[in-house]
């Protein structure tokens, strides 16, 4: 059985775990205000709040209730637009009427909640991250002008009310944006989680984690499968440092990957980078080990984490396997995991000394979307000679790729342009590029050389590459 | 200002047809449909599906108990195919289930044996072949005989759009309940019930009256549930009509996004002169549509490009040919803008062309060729009230067109890598269904005992707030507050044989006739106050739900007069009627005056280019756009906003890939890449054109919905001018849309 809150009810249900949040609450509790559009987390109309209790807070974050195996809410609290909903508008309902941002109204309810998230966990409230909090939120209606307006509003009324994120959520209930049962959620929560049964392991199950993948591809075939729900196990979802070594848990998400001080002191424009990946919905929900097992030849922390000499390790209960992340792909969504075996961490040197790194990333639509070409950078130089270079690259090869060729030939080389237009000649010679719907070959030929221009004139402004290079 | 449908749409309260409540025999249905572009059905094996749990009933063509034919303007187009495949998507049969995966999976079950049939995809190679889907039309005006000679520079060329899908987030959708006497209640997402009342009445054998279509609002549509939701609805029907039970159809958005057709791509050639005088004094296009494989509204759409193959310019010397050409596309169909977007981008194009060769900036030719007060266009018709000057000059003081050149200037000069471009673009759109029987609405309206006031017309509410104007109209009308006014679901039994919600005429056709219908009780209260207060009706006035006679105030208020009407046995309802005046068209010649009035503006753009990578950021749209007296600035506001983004969409990052056998590639919003928030100019400023009121509309109002769409086209320019400010001597191209690829392939794509 699975049991979990929504809104302010305790939930008992026998639905298949492989369920989609999303059908839950349309289907089962009859609650429609949460809407269904693209079933893959491209749109947030039915973006709910997700509540967990860590280290003895209370934690919201939003998720994509179409991608969100119910599974994956044992025990949780899930917060649906009625949840937050009254006779009158709650004031930031009232901003976003005021301001013009709901047309046809069927986006709405997913920005209502998205905000009222930002409200819950963002630290710092400016209108940037308010922007940051709806970027997952497609509209067609208004251009986003309407919703841009409500962000800062938003944003501006209540960064100084809510200064600390000590009491959020009592502040939130005195400011009637939540109702005043949100302040027994936690009571509620440790009951239920004090006789919550431990995740069934079936050894040939299928290893559930974010999810965001998974449920993109085979929604319908989760339904029935056998799955095992990777929330409920010993898997961490922090970082952490161990010696010269650096831990990202199995679970950790993309989002915590993104804010990781340890990571941002090694790579850092990390932050910034990983911005253009997916969107903060997503990254919230998704986890690296996932980017990873899927194997994706584009998959963004792959690209990255190729660049930083990643180690997986791989547990089949209370057995380890290491590998390296470059050994790890075996060809087109082909990977070296074992049934049984699930990614417990991955592993790095936690210090890369008088090393710099660059992520580059084209798609479609800047951000949001999935590469054309993708590309990470490692490099470290020593009177002007490349002392050690790695360049990675995605969409350009069947697996993520580590440009071996090109990461030799340019290491010990002088940094000037003979070494860098070689590098890029050589990753031509390297890669094999398909035609798809994210871009011709050809396009994608130039796109690669363009980028690895672009980590050289990003990392070393002082030499000027670009006067030569573009 | 009161909003009518947003506070519920925040607290998630708004149902849409999804969200409705159904009993619980109500049965699924899904679609099972071609595989291939273009071939005969040999057999179709339904046996397996049919034998699969919770099925129902499966229905073809044979189950059709009238018309299998679902065309409108042309009779081109079956419901379910009977022996020929055209497209990939189109219907051959629909699955019903006790639920909605069962009715998924029995489709996976079914078979066909098809023998395939030569395709066409292009427009142009259609046309060769003679594949129109209705013969050519041609407008003239002028001697264009010799006006190439008398022009000091001329050019050729030719110019790519590509198709759109509408993305708007509800998908189609329909729920159809049987009545008695083979009666049926459709609940459908349409912008057109009497269509969808229409169409299924052909094909089910029944009259009209058996059937009763409403529709309480829709989540998007911007032109793809004119013509597009009909065929759902119509099959929903059948099968409730067969079964007995209510069904339920609802197209998951990828199969929406596969299923459903789009804005039209064009291909056209066009030729363009200008004089001495920077005057642009011959023009000729050929315009080659992809209609896809059915007539659909291809024939208005094109009829409609024609009319705007000039934009806001007058040329005085025009011959513009539209082929409306027949493929093995999905039927393409309305979409914001209606065509006229297509002859505009072509209209720019050429500009921009003759710019790039002529050595005159672009704004100067565009200023120079403005529509004047009684200028003609092509078609014979005069600009009267015309704002296209005074448009494009308030943006370029009001905007400081001067400063963002200058700023542009500078900024590429001391930037190698990133570049700015920028451009104007003016629009002027015309207001009417350029089919004249269209532009028509009636209206009933009812006041009750205590006051309160209920008015039904033939316009849907889709977010573009015609809900919001309507109540306004009235509420202005009576002089009560609006919280005394409901505006109902549109429904066919309260408001019959109405016309689309679309072309932008919502609110001035249905406004109008609420208007009328309020004016109409408003006389007969003002008969019972007359007698009540022993004076003259002429010298009563109603203000804010208070009696005045001669200027003073009475102890009359509304709810009172209502009363004593009411026991006076005054008729407190009244139904009325609009059709828009001095509008005709004679298709022999393709001379007169098919609108009732244009709408005027100018957008100023701003772009970066980032030349490394190839990519771009839209930094700002600012628009003076004429909203005549704008009844709800923020309603107005927001369709411009809306619309200009969507346009920018079109032009920049939104493109269709097929495969080779015809199927969508980009049938999801993972690949279909539409703007998101960040992707969206982040400075986006409209100012409302002043002292435009509109003598041709409901209280001097203008119609908004598409005319804005139109300002997006102006991203394609800035984008191409920062390409150009980096590849100085290379020639631009019109192929839209203008995607990360296309400019990296033009600013690196030789050297190697």
């Amino acid at each position: 059985m699975i049991r979990f809150f929504l809104n302010n009810k305790l939930i008992e249900t026998m639905q298949p775990a492989g369920l989609s949040l999303l059908d839950f609450i349309r289907n089962s509790a009859q609650l429609k205000g949460t809407k269904s559009v693209c079933m893959e987390g491209d749109c947030g109309a039915c973006t709910v709040l997700l509540g967990k209790i860590e280290a003895g807070n209370m934690i919201y974050q939003s998720v994509a209730s179409c991608i969100m195996p119910l599974g994956n809410v044992q025990g949780k609290h899930i917060v649906t637009v009625e949840g937050i909903s009254d006779k009158d508008l709650n004031p930031v309902q009232q901003i976003l009427v005021e301001v013009g941002a709901s047309q046809c109204g069927f986006c709405t309810p997913g920005i209502v909640m998205a905000l009222t998230g930002f409200l819950l966990n963002s630290k710092s409230l400016t209108e940037e991250d308010a922007r940051m909090w709806v970027e997952g939120n497609i509209c067609r209606c208004t251009g986003y002008a309407g919703i841009s307006r409500a962000a800062k509003k938003v944003a501006e009324f209540y960064a100084p009310r809510l200064n600390t994120k000590k009491n959020r959520i009592n502040n939130l209930i005195k400011e009637k944006i939540l109702p005043n049962w949100f302040a027994d959620v936690p009571s509620w929560l440790e009951r239920l989680s004090m006789d919550n049964e431990p995740n069934a392991h079936l050894s040939r199950s299928l290893p559930v984690a974010g999810a965001t993948d998974l449920y993109v591809q085979q929604q319908e075939a989760l339904q029935t499968m056998p799955l095992r729900f990777l929330s409920q196990e010993d898997i961490r979802s922090d970082i952490w440092i161990d010696g010269d070594l650096l831990y990202i848990g199995g679970r950790t998400s993309a989002e915590t990957l993104r804010n990781s001080k340890a990571l941002n002191q090694i790579f850092p424009t990390l932050k910034k980078s990983m911005r253009l990946v997916s969107s903060l919905l997503i990254r919230q929900q998704a986890t690296v080990a996932g980017n990873l097992v899927n194997a994706s030849p584009i998959g963004d922390m792959a690209i990255i984490l190729l660049s930083m000499d990643a180690v997986l390790g791989l547990a089949d209960k209370n057995k380890i396997r290491t590998i390296r992340l470059d050994d790890f792909f075996k060809g087109y969504k082909k990977i070296d995991l074992k049934d049984g075996e699930v990614v417990k961490w991955v592993r790095m040197p936690s210090k890369f000394p008088d090393t710099m790194f660059n992520f580059e990333k084209v798609s479609r639509r800047n951000h949001l979307d999935i590469a054309s070409v993708n590309s990470a950078c490692r490099i470290s130089i020593q009177e002007n000679m490349i002392k050690e270079a790695v360049i990675t690259a995605g969409g350009i090869a069947p697996v993520p790729f580590l440009l071996q060729k090109t990461s030799h030939r340019l290491t010990g080389k002088k940094l000037n342009i003979e070494s860098i237009k070689g590098a890029a000649q050589c990753a031509d010679q390297e890669i094999k590029p398909i035609s798809d719907v994210r871009g011709t070959e050809k396009y994608k030929r130039i796109l690669l050389r363009q980028l690895i221009y672009a980590h050289f004139i990003t990392l070393f402004p002082e030499h000027a590459f670009e006067l030569e290079l573009a | 200002m009161n909003y009518l449908d947003t506070p519920d749409h925040t607290r998630g309260a708004s149902l849409f047809v999804d969200d409705l409540p159904v009993t619980t025999d109500c049965l699924y249905a899904a679609l099972f449909v071609s595989p291939i572009p273009h071939g005969r059905i040999q057999k179709l094996h339904i046996s397996n599906a049919q034998k699969c749990d919770g099925v129902v009933k499966i229905l073809t063509a044979k189950d059709i108990p009238g018309e299998n034919q679902i065309g409108n303007i042309i009779l081109d187009e079956q419901l379910f195919a009977e022996e020929f495949l055209y497209f990939v998507g189109q219907p051959v049969a629909l699955v019903v289930a006790v639920t909605d995966k069962q009715a998924r999976y029995a489709v996976t079950q079914i078979q066909m044996e098809v023998e395939k049939i030569p395709t066409v995809f292009d427009a142009r190679k259609a046309a060769e072949k003679g594949q129109l889907i209705a013969p050519s039309r041609t407008l003239c005006i002028g001697d264009m005989d010799s006006v190439w000679s008398r022009c000091t520079t001329v050019v050729k060329g030719t110019v790519e759009s590509g198709g759109q899908e509408h993305v708007y987030l509800e998908p189609q959708s329909v729920v159809v309940f049987p009545e008695e006497k083979q009666g049926l209640k459709i609940i459908s997402s349409t912008q057109s019930p009497t269509t969808v009342q229409r169409i299924t009445a052909r094909v089910l054998g029944l009259p009209m009256n058996k059937i009763e279509v409403e529709v309480r609002r829709i989540g998007g549509a911007f032109g793809g549930k004119e013509e597009q939701a009909t065929s759902y609805a119509v099959m929903a029907a059948l099968a409730a009509s067969k079964i007995q039970r209510p069904v339920k159809l609802i197209l998951n958005h990828d199969e929406d996004m596969r299923l459903t057709g789009k804005r039209h791509p064009y291909s056209s050639d066009f030729k363009i002169g200008i004089d001495s005088d920077k005057k642009i004094i011959g023009y000729e296009v050929t315009y080659y549509q992809n209609a896809g494989a059915a007539a659909d509204l291809s024939t208005s759409i094109l009829e409609r490009t024609l009319l705007h193959s000039t934009n806001t310019y007058f040329i005085p010397n025009v011959r513009v040919t539209g082929l409306s050409c027949r493929t093995n596309c999905v039927p393409n169909t309305a979409f914001r803008g209606f065509g006229a977007p297509q002859a505009m981008f072509v209209m720019e194009s050429a500009i921009c062309k003759i710019a790039e060769i002529s050595g005159v900036p672009v704004w100067e030719i565009q200023q120079h060729n403005l529509l004047s007060e009684g200028d003609a266009f092509p078609y014979g018709a005069k600009a009267q009230n015309c704002h296209a000057l005074r448009s494009f000059e308030a943006a370029i003081d009001q905007f400081h067109f001067d400063e963002v050149t200058q700023k542009i200037e500078t900024y590429n000069s001391l930037n190698h890598t990133s570049k700015r471009g920028y451009a104007i673009m003016p629009i002027c759109y015309g207001i009417s269904f350029t089919s004249k029987f269209l532009n028509q609405a009636g209206a009933l309206l009812h006041i009750y005992i205590d006051g309160s006031v209920s008015v039904s017309t033939g316009a849907v509410e889709m977010g573009q707030g015609v809900f919001t104007k309507v109540r306004k109209i009235v509420a202005q009308t009576l002089s009560i507050p609006e919280d005394r006014i409901i505006i109902n679901s549109t429904n066919t039994r309260t408001v019959a044989n109405t016309s689309p919600t679309a072309a932008s005429t919502a609110t001035d056709l249905n406004g109008m006739a609420a208007r009328f219908a309020a004016l109409a009780v408003l006389d007969r209260l003002k008969g019972v106050a007359a007698s009540i207060l022993s004076c003259e009706k002429v010298d009563l006035k109603i203000t804010d739900g208070n009696v005045f006679c001669k200027g003073l105030k009475t102890d009359l208020t509304w709810s009172i007069l209502v009363n004593k009407s009411y026991f006076s046995r005054v008729n407190l309802s009244a139904q009325a009627f609009y059709a828009t005046p001095h509008i005709y068209y004679d298709k022999a010649i393709e001379k007169g005056q098919p609108f009732s009035y244009y709408v005027y503006g100018a957008a100023i753009i701003e772009v970066t280019l980032d030349c490394l990578r190839g990519t771009y950021t839209i930094d700002s749209v600012r628009i003076v756009h004429d909203a005549g007296k704008s009844l709800a600035p923020l309603v107005d506001q927001g369709q411009v906003e809306g619309a200009v983004v969507q346009g920018i969409g079109w032009m920049t990052i939104e493109e269709l890939l097929y495969g080779e056998n015809g199927c969508l590639l980009t049938d999801s919003l993972m690949t279909y890449k539409v703007p998101d928030i960040h992707f969206a100019p982040r400075e986006l400023e409209v100012v409302f054109l002043d002292n435009a009121d509109n003598p041709n509309a409901v209280l001097q109002t203008k119609g908004i919905g598409e005319p804005p769409f139109m300002y997006g086209i102006g991203a394609y320019f800035a984008i191409m001018q920062a390409m150009k400010a980096y590849k100085k001597d290379k020639p631009a191209f019109f192929r839209a849309p203008l995607t990360h690829e296309k400019v990296l392939m033009f600013l690196h794509g030789q050297q190697r």
